[in-house]
């Protein structure tokens, strides 16, 4: 055990990441049942192999977590590269970056704050809206749209969040299931944005002149129209992530942590909960704004049936498995529960039914999501050194209370 | 002209609350929101569908009634393997778990129905013609329907407020602790409760293709949003509350129909309008208890 942890972190992202690509390349159900066999011995070696000081599976992930996020972006420089020759899974990926966007921000509503928000496509919709509409009908460049979109979103989400803020729990879902259907509806019975069909030839988004959906020329290598969109969107989510992360640490993330636990008490310690809420509503719908928009622009082609109640569900879905409350996780949910689903494209007309039943499986078998929330931390504080039974002793006193 | 609204509205409160007091039950005994009841209306369509081919020469109502209880056997199932094991955990998981168990059932229907893709007819279970008092065209089916809905709700409330085991619902409602403590069997009285509520969701599927004669596997979807903004308007987890929410709905879909220029497609816009209105001025609904919280 002497290989030193940032290589052993870096060897399993690796292994890991080649497997995924294999995982996906492959079509063979025969030689994927290996794999996925191979897939969960190697994670169980690597999880005890990566295990941290503390003795917690893959915990040198989280020791070294700045090896970790360059090795993450590596991959994620070279994943196009890897898949040049199937466009249609670079595509699938940038999807998959498009809904951690929006599971990023809808988390710090439903995991940080608990607010269940069912009607979060409304607001990407607005994002995407307002964008193809800014860009193609009134002749402003898409990053223009953009912005505008993700900034419209975020005032529909202050707009319904001032209200909404003054009700809570189940009632909350509800308005927003109510504003999602409203924006559908609404949207449907607009001729001015196509009604029913939707927009198309929405204009990409260029860099220095050059359109994001052409393919790219790297060091030789050819890359598929989609590799641009997703250099793109992997920024911006990374950006996203970044700040997310921020938000969290900081007063107002407390606040939301503070609202989920008890709404009465946080309110007793004279905290502003409204404010917290609007936060929480304008951050979140922001960067649904933000991936709706961006959507528009990569596919080109908007139509209100992208937007509808089941893909709220889904985003709520991704966040929920992803592990609520934990950034990380709520973007590896995105990235599973949209890449996964496309893998069972054989089954076309199963889809949703699968879908239906994994999510039963991993409520059952994972209620806690990929990678459960984590314990606060605060750098200022100095840690115990060493209380590694800690929590063997309070399991052994529960099962001898009972 | 304003006395058929008023009967348009009745029959269409009738079929929302049918839906909407199984919601207010799910969220009374287990203060979850169950979003896959509207796909026990879609169930019972479609198993009454199959049962018409099968059952030559019986009667529609022999099937229908079969119907029923096969989906009030499939709610109790529902709870047994989907729900109970989650019932210590937060109580997203449960929402989630019963979207997840939405998706099955709805897509189980469409993969399994024949041609199940695509809208169904559904056969009338009324006699045709109409009853013509004064000016007013009253057809039997409405009529029909509307008295089957009361009936069954009235039911529904003799039920809850005259049985033992309804008086273990309203006291596993009111205090969960309280209730294990004289001895309420939890397992038992949400058992029943889910009996009682997939049976009320049939009920209201079957009675909307007979009235619309147009069945569709996603047609559970509409009526589980539209049963629980009746019950949020009302106040979840008030019985007589799910009944005023649901007349409130149906008054404006109705009034909005008849009396807005293209009111038809505003109609959904218009309510959902209200019930957002109705969260922000009233977040627990008409009949909803104000409750004081303690941390």
């Amino acid at each position: 055990m002497s290989v030193p942890a940032p290589v052993r972190v870096l060897t399993v992202q690796a292994a890991a990441a080649a497997w995924a690509v294999a995982f996906l390349l492959v079509e063979s159900w025969a030689v994927l049942g290996l794999l996925v066999a191979a897939g969960a011995g190697f994670s169980i070696w690597a999880a005890r192999w990566t295990a941290g000081r503390d003795g917690r599976a893959f915990g040198a992930v989280e020791e070294c977590a700045g090896w970790a996020a360059g090795g993450l972006a590596v991959l994620v420089v070279l994943l196009p590269f890897a898949l040049r020759a199937s466009p249609y899974w670079l595509f699938v990926f940038v999807l998959a970056g498009i809904h951690a966007l929006m599971a990023v921000g809808l988390n710090v509503q439903v995991g940080s704050t608990e607010m269940v928000n069912l009607g979060f496509a409304g607001f990407a919709a607005i994002g995407a809206y307002t964008s193809a509409v800014l860009s193609r009908d009134a002749g402003f460049d898409p990053w223009v749209g953009l912005l505008a979109g993700a900034l419209a979103a975020c005032a529909a989400g202050l707009v319904v969040g001032l209200p909404a803020a003054r009700t809570r729990g189940y009632y909350y879902s509800l308005v927003t299931i109510a504003f999602g259907i409203v924006a559908y509806l609404a949207l449907v019975n607009l001729p001015a944005v196509g009604g029913p069909s939707g927009l198309g030839r929405i204009p990409p988004l260029s860099v220095l002149g050059v359109s994001l959906r052409s393919p790219l020329s790297v060091a030789g290598f050819a890359l598929p129209g989609q590799a641009p969109s997703f250099y793109l969107v992997a920024v911006l989510l990374a950006a996203a992530v970044w700040a997310a992360r921020r938000m969290h640490r900081s007063e107002a993330g407390l606040v939301w942590n503070a609202l989920r636990e008890d709404e009465v008490a946080t309110r007793s310690l004279g905290l502003d909960v409204t404010q917290a809420k609007l936060w929480a509503m304008g951050f979140g719908t922001f960067l649904g704004g933000l991936a709706g928009a961006l959507y528009a622009h990569t596919v080109g082609f908007i139509a209100p049936d992208n937007f509808t109640f089941l893909h709220s569900v889904m985003l709520v879905s991704m966040v929920i498995l992803g592990g609520t409350d934990n950034v990380a996780g709520v973007v590896l949910g995105a990235v599973v529960l949209t890449v996964i689903p496309e893998k069972f494209r054989a089954f076309q007309d199963y889809r949703l039914l699968l879908y239906g039943a994994v999510l039963l499986a991993m409520l059952h078998g994972r209620p806690q999501g990929l990678l459960p929330k984590g314990v606060r931390r605060y750098a200022s504080v100095p840690q115990p050194p060493e209380a590694p039974r800690a929590e063997k002793a309070v399991e052994a006193g529960t099962v001898a209370v009972r | 002209m304003a006395l058929e609204q008023l009967l348009n509205a009745l029959l269409l409160g009738g079929m929302y609350s049918l839906v909407a007091v199984g919601f207010t039950l799910f969220f009374g005994v287990l203060d979850l929101v169950n979003f896959a009841h509207g796909e026990m209306a879609t169930l019972a369509v479609f198993v009454a569908l199959a049962l018409f081919g099968v059952v030559v020469g019986g009667t529609a109502w022999g099937a229908v009634l079969l119907a029923v209880l096969v989906v009030a056997g499939a709610g109790v199932l529902v709870e047994r393997l989907a729900l109970r094991r989650l019932r210590a955990a937060p109580p997203l998981l449960m929402l989630l778990a019963t979207v997840g168990v939405s998706i099955v059932l709805r897509e189980g229907v469409r993969l399994l129905y024949p041609a199940g893709s695509n809208p169904q007819v559904f056969p009338p279970l009324f006699p045709e013609g109409a009853l013509s008092v004064g000016a007013l065209r009253v057809p039997y089916d409405t009529l029909a329907i509307l008295g089957v809905a009361w009936l069954v709700i009235a039911a529904c409330d003799r039920f809850i407020r005259g049985t033992r085991t309804g008086a273990a619902i309203r006291a596993v409602a009111q205090d969960r602790e309280a209730a294990l403590f004289m001895g309420v069997d939890l397992d038992r009285t949400v058992a029943v409760t889910f009996l009682l509520g997939s049976a009320l969701g049939a009920v209201a599927g079957l009675l909307n293709g007979a009235f619309y004669g147009i069945v569709r596997y996603d047609m559970g979807l509409v009526m589980a949003i539209k049963g629980f903004s009746a019950a949020v308007v009302g106040g979840l987890g008030s019985f007589y509350g799910a009944l005023v929410g649901s007349l409130v709905l149906a008054a404006v879909e109705t009034a909005s129909t008849a009396y807005l220029p293209g009111g038809s497609q505003l109609r959904d816009v218009l309510s959902f309008l209200v019930v957002i209105g109705f969260l922000v001025l009233r977040p627990t609904g008409l009949l909803g208890e104000r409750s004081v919280e303690k941390v």
